[in-house]
């Protein structure tokens, strides 16, 4: 009983102690932030990148893709581990928007239509999705228009689509000059941008994202280089592609660097402005005609809940080695043995991303390993304390034991009184931890406007925006941590204080 | 006999003695010089007696006090209450013994700064039980508390802090918070040496009180030969051994 009284007045009385609370505060709210954010950051990462790719990828090593890629999405889709195989094409081009901007980008090749199986794409349009939710959350609604209003958005992500959303004669008015030379405008296919090429993205300072006036009349040209799957060369005076595109959609995909430079196009016309369809031509060695075959960059592969991905990728390998050797097979029997090869290689979403994941994982170790290094201060600063207040308190200790308390009960007060600052300082340095990281982006918006400086620079950490969850199994462990290492602080100047000589300590001034 | 057995004991008049020293040494080391205080102590202490150990500043007296109660340990010799041998005992079935059986009167208090006057008085019992017990008795301690105090004439100030008190009522609240355990003996350690000599003769009267209608077993050091010669027996700590005033050797009742 004296113990947990004595210990509370201790708290109370002692505010040379408060020190140690506030100390062991301010590094739990530390590591707590620090961790938070890093592990956010990974976690958003992760989430990110596999919300943009399939689980697995069968990736043409090549520009050139690979051919047969129907054979391969058949065989698969037969598979049970497997829900839905989508082809998607990769490459770079060069836009004019409007003559208002030119740059290069990645030009993406979406079959928008069945993307949504593979990925979370459709979730990251403005126009088709994410502008009935932000609509919904306005508050300027009822309950059943929001409600609407929710079900407009999620139709849309089942439907996403590349169809231009103005009128023919809207294009018409727009382009009069192709009009007039018999080009009709309102056929032109749809170009979905990322948003931060068209400068749509969250401002340095936090800012919300200011979005262009009627975005969707700006034409756009894109010019790409085809890459020949046969072996012929490139004469860039006459292989360029330039096509011209409406503007129909934006994708915030919240990785800056694919939002920055990504656009999206309708995956049968990037496969005809690449040259990967299938064509007939006419082979200048044998004079005979050829059929060069259609051919995809990247196949975007799903597989089912709880499958394993390695176990899955091994079926992928097979099936895409089968159909690659099936086709060797063949030309060997029609007695033209193919002189080129199409390497692919077959990875799941985690291996193709392993590169940054890796570095984002050792970064986090590193950054809670220096963090932890600064929270061994504050098991000094407890030990300091303590060992003073031992000092200051050997006359009351030599009381105590006088009037009975034993060393292990004498030990128990200061072991105790540890233990309550330890709890103290970890419950409040969790509560602060958790109203810094909650309101991130918050403070870091008013830094910015108060400091003017720029912490979270998002062209570095691939995110416009900081992470601001905490995982509770992270949190329990740096508060168990604090808690421990309160203990640890208090333990030799408790053990002193068990030792003490009774009379010694009554004698001592 | 076990130190259960002691504690449950009652409290009653007797010729035995309840707590007898022999032969006790202690020497005080200080890097290579040696001061030996107590040469050969033979002392015994009837239950119900009021004895008082008369000495000179850094005679031992106070030395010998703590090692009769427990706080210290002899260098050779034995202590025995109520026939058990204090010294062979462990850390902390001595610590029971000073919590349960005897109580401490210092010379300068020796008050918690932080508690209160009845949480003072509470200490002895607040170390002797659990949380659980303590909260389940908690009224009825308090109350006992409460009137200790009172009957040492510090009934109306249950809430003061000890630095908000005289010198007098802070060692009326050491020897409530003695008390407060009902010890069988009560060690006091130059009880009115920090008090000026009406107060100290008041702390007198309450010892003695004490020792008159509750028969408590007090054992006083003390240098002030006054003082010594209100306690039922003086015996003189001189050159490391007691002796009856006047004498070369104590006299056993």
């Amino acid at each position: 009983m004296y113990k947990l009284h004595l210990i509370l007045k201790y708290l109370r009385k002692r505010r040379i102690a408060w020190v140690s609370l506030i100390a062991v505060m301010l590094c739990t709210t530390m590591v707590l932030v620090v961790i938070s954010v890093m592990g956010g950051w990974l976690r958003m990462f992760k989430e990110s990148f596999h919300g943009l790719s399939g689980d697995i990828i069968v990736h043409g090593e090549s520009l050139a893709g690979f051919p047969d890629y129907q054979e391969m999405i058949d065989e698969l889709e037969k598979r049970p581990e497997i829900t839905a195989v989508v082809p998607t094409i990769e490459t770079f081009g060069l836009i004019n928007i409007n003559d208002l901007q030119k740059a290069g980008v990645v030009v993406i090749g979406y079959p928008i239509d069945q993307i949504g199986k593979v990925n979370r794409f459709p979730q990251s349009l403005f126009r088709q999705y994410q502008q009935y939710l932000d609509d919904a959350e306005s508050g300027t609604h009822t309950p059943a228009e929001r409600e609407k209003l929710r079900q407009d958005a999620a139709w849309y992500v089942q439907h996403p689509t590349f169809d231009l959303p103005l009128s023919p004669d809207t294009y018409r008015s727009l382009q009069p000059n192709a009009v007039k030379l018999g080009i009709e405008p309102a056929t032109y296919p749809g170009m979905i941008m990322g948003s931060g090429v068209l400068g749509i993205h969250k401002e340095k300072n936090g800012q919300d994202m200011v979005r262009p006036e009627r975005l969707y009349e700006l034409w756009v040209k894109l010019l790409v280089l085809p890459i020949s799957g046969d072996k012929a060369p490139t004469n860039l005076e006459q292989d360029k592609t330039e096509k011209t595109f409406w503007i129909v959609d934006d994708s915030r995909t919240k990785i800056w660097q694919n939002d920055r430079q990504s656009v999206y196009i309708p995956f049968d016309v990037a496969q005809k402005m690449l040259g990967m369809d299938e064509h007939h031509y006419t082979d200048a060695d044998t004079g005979q005609p050829a059929v060069d075959p259609a051919r995809t960059r990247d196949l975007q592969v799903d597989v089912k809940p709880g499958v394993s991905l390695q176990a899955a990728k091994q079926v992928v390998e097979l099936i895409v080695e089968g159909v690659q050797s099936k086709r060797e097979q063949a030309a060997i029997a029609a007695g033209h043995p193919l002189e080129e090869t199409y390497p692919i290689d077959v990875e799941t979403w985690e291996e193709s991303q392993q590169t940054f994941i890796t570095a984002i994982e050792h970064e986090k170790v590193l950054v809670t390993v220096l963090f932890s290094l600064i929270s061994v201060v504050a098991i000094f600063l407890i030990f300091c304390i303590f060992y003073m207040i031992v000092v200051e308190k050997t006359k009351d200790i030599g009381i105590i034991k006088s009037v009975g308390a034993t060393s292990s009960g004498v030990a128990g007060i200061f072991l105790g009184y540890g233990l309550a600052i330890g709890v103290c300082g970890g419950f409040m340095g969790l509560l602060l931890g958790y109203l810094i990281v909650h309101n991130i982006n918050f403070l870091h918006t008013e830094m910015g406007k108060l400091l003017g400086i720029q912490i979270w620079n998002p062209e570095v950490y691939a995110f416009d925006t900081i992470p601001n969850t905490m995982d509770p199994k992270e949190v329990s462990i740096i508060v168990g941590i604090a808690v421990i290492s309160s203990v640890l602080g208090a333990l030799l100047p408790a053990m002193r204080a068990a030792r003490m000589n009774p009379v010694e300590a009554l004698r001592f001034e | 006999m076990t130190i259960a057995d002691v504690q449950s004991s009652p409290r009653r008049p007797s010729t035995s003695p309840i707590v007898r020293a022999q032969g006790i040494r202690k020497t005080f080391r200080m890097g290579e010089s040696a001061v030996t205080v107590l040469k050969h102590v033979d002392l015994s202490v009837k239950r119900g007696e009021f004895l008082a150990i008369e000495g000179r500043s850094g005679s031992g007296k106070s030395t010998l006090l703590h090692i009769l109660g427990a706080l210290d340990e002899a260098d050779g010799g034995s202590v025995e209450y109520e026939g058990v041998d204090v010294l062979s005992l462990n850390g902390s079935a001595r610590s029971k013994l000073r919590n349960k059986s005897f109580g401490f009167v210092f010379q300068f208090y020796h008050l918690l700064p932080e508690l209160n006057v009845l949480e003072n008085t509470l200490l002895a019992a607040m170390i002797e039980f659990s949380w659980l017990t303590f909260r389940s008795n908690r009224v009825a301690l308090r109350a006992k508390a409460a009137e200790v105090l009172d009957q040492l004439g510090m009934g109306h100030r249950l809430k003061h802090r000890p630095s908000q008190l005289s010198g007098g009522e802070r060692q009326r609240v050491a020897i409530a918070r003695a008390l407060m355990n009902e010890p069988q003996v009560l060690y006091a350690d130059e009880p009115t040496g920090n008090l000026d000599v009406e107060t100290g003769t008041q702390i007198m009267g309450v010892l003695a009180k004490l020792h008159r209608d509750k028969g408590q077993t007090i054992v006083m050091v003390t240098h002030d030969r006054t003082i010594a010669h209100q306690a039922d027996r003086v015996l003189v700590l001189r050159e490391g051994r007691l002796q009856t005033p006047g004498e070369s050797a104590e006299i056993q009742p």
